[in-house]
């Protein structure tokens, strides 16, 4: 059971890392995107 | 008598998305509701999956794994048949948003691939004793993997946008024949990966509250990646609308 606890900890824990990772590069990829948007004045 | 006015104004007004500005604005209403939907909907997922479903007889309390497995393997697959309808579409008619919505899409399904694959082999080592097997089910997801990120790695190389669109078309059509090989595989081949445990034609082998904590899982899933999709097509149109100014 304990053991069992890991491996479930590892495939979710990776999992939601990796979802993570995807949502805080695509924030930053928006954010540059809309500054530069801003920068030529269109919204 | 009004009825077909008023159907040829809303396929009207869904037509109208097909223009990147008026897409853009939609999109940004339309993303944080569903990015709010997925949150609620991965939430009562892994309550039924972890709180009310039973250990299984067999496998103990390893199983619960497959609440992420299925609904990112599915998402992989998915992702890949519309990304690669919506690139032939630029490909064939010239539209301007759908080779952005292949962009959009492949990332996500790229994360979903390596998901199925990594949550898999989380599973597979207390199971069967190998984090990995040439299993015939496991080598066609890979496969899926390396079709996604040629797809990323051929849009992101050639630097004009329509060749590099059409070019990322051609690798995302010509893989599309990999989908019903991964799907059917277990059937084709003598494979160690377990058969589908839902078929349109029979009756699911789990207990209801399993089942709904995996479908659960899959809407939440389906929710992330529509958000996700949304947000990173209206980048790639500023990013676009950028360009075509330089």
């Amino acid at each position: 059971m304990q053991n069992h606890a890991f491996f479930i900890a590892l495939a979710y824990g990776l999992g939601a890392l990796a979802l993570v990772a995807e949502m805080l590069w695509l924030w930053r990829r928006s954010q540059s995107a809309l500054a530069r948007a801003q920068e030529e004045g269109r919204p | 008598m009004n009825k077909p006015l008023t159907d040829f104004s809303r396929a009207w007004r869904w037509r109208q998305l097909a223009s990147p500005p008026v897409f853009y604005q939609w999109a940004g209403r339309v993303w944080p509701w569903l990015a709010g939907l997925a949150l609620l909907l991965a939430a009562a997922g892994l309550w039924v999956g972890f709180l009310l479903a039973p250990t299984d007889s067999q496998q103990g309390e390893v199983y619960r794994i497959i609440f992420l497995h299925v609904p990112a393997a599915w998402m992989s697959m998915f992702i890949y048949l519309v990304a690669a309808l919506h690139a032939g579409l630029g490909l064939v008619y010239k539209t301007r948003l759908s080779p952005l919505l292949a962009r959009a899409l492949a990332p996500t399904g790229a994360v979903f691939t390596v998901i199925a694959l990594w949550t898999g082999a989380a599973w597979g080592k207390p199971t069967w004793g190998a984090w990995w097997v040439w299993d015939a089910r496991l080598t066609s997801e890979l496969i899926l993997l390396f079709l996604y990120l040629g797809y990323l790695g051929v849009v992101s190389a050639i630097e004009d946008s329509q060749r590099a669109d059409s070019a990322g078309a051609i690798v995302l059509l010509a893989g599309v024949v990999n989908i019903p090989i991964i799907y059917f595989s277990v059937q084709w081949w003598s494979t160690l990966h377990q058969g589908a445990t839902i078929r349109w034609d029979a009756a699911p082998s789990m207990t209801h509250s399993m089942l709904a904590g995996m479908l659960l899982m899959a809407l939440a899933c389906w929710a992330y990646s529509l958000a996700v999709a949304l947000v990173r097509t209206r980048c790639l149109i500023l990013e676009r609308a950028q360009e075509e100014r330089l």
